[in-house]
């Protein structure tokens, strides 16, 4: 008997010890590679990582920026790439946020892990998106984070009816010259969405280019279409990227041009943009795409990662900061998320942009190598 | 001296014109970093701000920036003076074979373009493990920095007079302790000047802080850059004014050092 | 002794000059080599890529460069001139301000004065009276401004110093013969002076077409200048074969210079005067 209990003893003596170390978690930094302008690199230090760390005392989440556009997904495959040749069993990087273009990349590279049936979130999202990306499939690779659109934003001082479709502003800048801007394809993807809203416009084959298959066929139309961009272009100044194209409009420099809802929305909160701005889609559609959270293949702390991606894209989060504080349009259903939002917020994310207009002129980005396609097609074309 | 009316005005004219595009673009700056809505057409912010300049002070990237480049700054000073003072004693008091052009490989860094050479010794420093990490922006403004301090501590050792060295050896001192005692303390102006020079230059730099850095370490330069390109203008323009005070100040403070080879590089 | 001097001043260099070879020398050579590197062989075809998409961009750098030497030098020569004969203390202290700041802030100062609706326009408008005036950022005017403030300085500070060091009786001379201080200026001192004026020139050359910050913050978007297409070859397409072909034609464009420089500045007996 007294042995007995010497053993349970020892037993429940070394659970304790057992339940004991689990309880110390050790410390750690969760490196996050960040593509997109400033206000994402933000929305993650000053935003997620505190509350992250609240929960999570033990870690650190050190956010790294590389820019918006293709390019800053482009050095986030860089650098996963470079941690692949180095044969390391564990990647520095344990989380990263990126383009849809980047997740293709990342997943025919072998650089990021499939991770969302882990997810609780996932199965609220019900865009498409979480499942396929420019064509290509995608699922169980990546969570979105947020969804963004691309529109036209214009100051009613000076434009009092805002052209409504393509056709429209064609006729506008000619009557306005120099008063639109855009940022070309190079200075980020408000100008690239804005072109291939342009060739979606004028092709014949424009459910093609978005859902497939890809010919080069359906590319057929193109040179005249871009010949009808270069000669709009005449009519129009080119931004400093899609942060040079929002700084135009606060500064007035320029009276309408294509923006991120999402950057749009970050400027007016913190009062770099002037209040009196407004968005627009334009008909027959412009591109939009979401940012996707992805894993990487041998992530040091991908159980921590999966933590955070969980913790962004549960619904009270996604309505408290993406929604209501960044403006953002949420990753999940909007159902999940209205019930923590008070009216008023769902009022003003909606305000000029409709819900039916998002459904409506919220167009997806085009096939993978139509988009390629696209981008070379305007270097060849426009700007030579 | 004739006083006219028309020589006045003109020279008032003249004045206010080089004020205006001499001062008027730091004007700019200055008035950015404390704009909080600025949007056209007022000609003044609408909503004025101390948010940015405090950010300068609070825990965050801003200030982590600025620690960063005060830190790679000072470790750069202490390497490029150590690597400088035993090489401008050398040139100063020895003769050397090629030493016109021993002395011009040193300015090759500040004056032929840096690019290249910055992108390649990025990707060198990436096989190495230096990539994203500040030894290897130090070892690169050390590189960099070598010719501020040794052509200026060169100068100043030449301009000590050889005479005394050899007092202090006729009297049985060894070169060592007639360097310690005598040449050195004698250079140490010198010295402090090349110091001020290597640092101020480091803490300015943006090409290789930013390809061997970026985007892992951000030094205040590559910071003010992404904010910049970013039209955080505020936080860019905070950076900017910073950065310019200490060199303006150094300016005036050292002007009798002054010398066109040695600023060759600064800005660059 | 004179050998075991020399040994012993070669030891004191020595370690600053490996680190010079080391992190210098060895990118410069590497750059040289990599840029007849196409996927592992030896070829000319990053230089065929490099002259097919980018032509136009190294001859706009040539002339953008040559024009700001241009200003430069005018601007620098009558600054100088004017301060050879005349202490001003107000002009001294201007032409020199742009010596000490880097320029990343330069170009991003500029951005901000430059703009349609920048800080110098907003002046502008309210003094005139006029609506609107054209912005010179992301322009070439904008970027030749730029170059030229911040490059003039410089060179004003070498030329004047030539100025200065001149002999004065030669001046005198001229003086008392009844030149005026024009004449004296273009016939005594600039001639005397000439080897420094190169000087400043070519240094203005080297520094203007190697700079890349002032062209990321306010050159336009297109044409650009060889050093931004560098950056844009490794950011964007990871392409470091071009990118150094550039390197290569950008020291190509300079290394011509260079050797006048190199035969000027040994004719001044150097950089050094302690």
């Amino acid at each position: 008997m007294k042995r007995a209990f010497t053993v349970l003893l020892i037993a429940v003596a070394v659970m304790g010890l057992l339940i004991a170390q689990e309880d110390i978690p050790v410390k750690l930094t969760l490196t996050m590679m960040v593509a997109g302008d400033q206000n994402m690199v933000d929305f993650f230090q000053y935003e997620i990582a505190p509350e992250f760390e609240k929960v999570y005392p033990n870690v650190k989440i050190k956010v790294v920026g590389t820019g918006p556009g293709d390019a800053g997904s482009q050095q986030i495959i860089q650098q996963l790439q470079l941690e692949k040749d180095s044969g390391k069993d564990k990647w520095a990087v344990d989380l990263v946020v990126i383009h849809e273009t980047g997740a293709v990349w990342a997943i025919e590279r072998g650089l990021i892990r499939q991770y969302t049936d882990f997810l609780t979130a996932k199965r609220l999202a019900i865009r498409n998106t979480d499942e396929m990306a420019l064509g290509v499939n995608v699922d169980g690779y990546v969570m979105p984070m947020f969804h963004s659109q691309t529109a036209i934003a214009y100051n009613p001082r000076f434009v009092k009816d805002p052209p409504k479709s393509y056709a429209e502003l064609v006729e506008w800048v000619k009557k306005n010259p120099g008063k639109f801007g855009y940022n070309g394809i190079k200075g980020g993807m408000s100008g690239v969405s804005f072109v291939f809203g342009w060739v979606y416009y004028k092709s014949k084959n424009t459910d093609i280019l978005i859902n497939g298959p890809y010919d080069k066929k359906y590319e057929e139309d193109w040179p005249q279409i871009y010949a009808e961009l270069k000669e709009f272009n005449k009519y129009v100044t080119m931004t400093a990227g899609n942060a040079g194209t929002l700084d135009a409009l606060n500064r007035g420099e320029i009276w309408m041009g294509p923006v991120w809802v999402d950057m749009f929305y970050t400027w007016m909160r913190e009062g770099r943009m002037d209040p009196n701005i407004r968005i627009i889609i334009l008909a027959p559609g412009m591109p939009g795409q979401p940012m996707h959270f992805a894993i990487p293949t041998k992530a040091a702390n991908a159980d921590y990662a999966l933590k955070l991606v969980e913790l962004v894209s549960s619904p009270k989060m996604q309505a408290k900061y993406i929604v209501e504080r960044f403006n953002w349009y949420p990753a999940i259903s909007d159902d999940f998320v209205t019930p923590y939002l008070t009216k008023d917020v769902l009022e003003k994310i909606y305000k000029d942009v409709k819900q039916a207009d998002l459904l409506k002129y919220g167009k997806p980005m085009p096939l993978l190598p139509y988009k390629q396609d696209m981008q070379e097609a305007y270097e060849k074309w426009v700007e030579k | 001296m004739r006083f006219s009316i028309w020589r006045i005005t003109l020279k008032v004219i003249f004045v206010v014109f080089m004020l205006l595009i001499m001062i008027g673009p730091l004007v700019g700056i200055v008035i950015w970093s404390f704009a909080r809505v600025w949007y056209w057409p007022s000609p003044i912010p609408q909503e004025f701000t101390l948010r940015y300049w405090l950010e300068v002070f609070r825990q965050g990237r801003v200030l982590n920036s600025l620690m960063l480049s005060v830190t790679i700054a000072l470790l750069t000073v202490v390497f490029s003076i150590t690597l400088a003072i035993p090489a401008a004693y050398g040139f100063a008091r020895y003769k050397l074979p090629f030493e016109r052009v021993l002395l011009l490989l040193f300015l090759m860094p500040q004056t032929f373009p840096q690019l290249p050479v910055f992108i390649n010794l990025a990707s060198i420093f990436g096989r190495m493990g230096l990539r994203g990490n500040i030894w290897g922006i130090i070892l690169a403004h050390t590189m960099a920095s070598l010719v501020f301090s040794l052509w200026i501590i060169t100068a100043t050792f030449k301009s000590i007079p050889v005479e005394l060295e050899h007092v202090a050896q006729n009297l049985g001192a060894s070169r060592f302790k007639t360097f310690w005692t005598v040449t050195f303390p004698l250079a140490i102006p010198g010295i402090i000047a090349g110091a001020i020079y290597v640092f101020l230059w480091s803490m300015g730099e943006f090409t290789a802080a930013f390809f061997i850095g970026a985007p892992f370490i951000q030094t205040a330069p590559v910071l003010m850059y992404t904010s910049s390109m970013g039209y955080n203008l505020q936080i860019a323009s905070v950076i900017a004014i910073i950065l310019v005070i200490p060199s303006l100040i150094f300016m005036v403070l050292i002007e009798r050092f002054l010398k066109a080879e040695y600023i060759a590089g600064l800005g660059g | 002794m004179e050998v075991r001097n020399r040994i012993v001043g070669f030891l004191l260099i020595l370690p600053a000059f490996l680190i010079l070879a080391l992190l210098y020398v060895y990118p410069l050579i590497r750059a040289i080599w990599m840029s007849f590197i196409k996927d592992g062989f030896l070829s000319l075809a990053n230089y065929a890529k490099a002259f097919d998409i980018y032509s136009r961009d190294i001859l706009y750098s040539v002339v953008i460069t040559s024009v700001t030497v241009g200003f430069v030098l005018v601007l620098s020569i009558l600054l100088a001139s004017y301060l050879r004969f005349k202490e001003w203390r107000f002009l001294d202290i201007m032409y020199r301000l742009p010596l000490f700041i880097p320029f990343l802030i330069v170009g991003h100062a500029m951005r901000i004065f430059l703009a349609p609706h920048g800080t110098l326009n907003s002046l502008l408008t309210r003094i005139l009276k006029v609506e609107e005036l054209p912005g010179f950022s992301r322009s070439w005017i904008g970027l030749l401004w730029t170059f030229v403030w911040v490059m003039t300085p410089y060179a004003a500070l070498i030329i004047l110093g030539a100025f200065r060091a001149l002999d004065s009786s030669y001046i005198e001379a001229a003086r008392n013969l009844g030149a005026s201080k024009g004449k004296i200026v273009f016939t005594v001192i600039i001639p005397m002076c000439k080897p420094s004026i190169m000087v400043a020139a070519i240094l203005t050359f080297v520094r203007t077409i190697s700079s890349l910050t002032i062209l990321v913050m306010i050159g336009p978007n297109t044409p650009n200048m060889i050093t931004v297409d560098m950056m844009f070859r490794i950011n964007f397409f990871n392409d470091w074969g071009v990118a150094n072909a550039l390197g290569v034609i950008s020291y190509l464009i300079v290394i011509v210079l260079a050797v006048y420089y190199l035969r000027f500045m040994a004719a001044e007996r150097g950089g050094i005067k302690g």
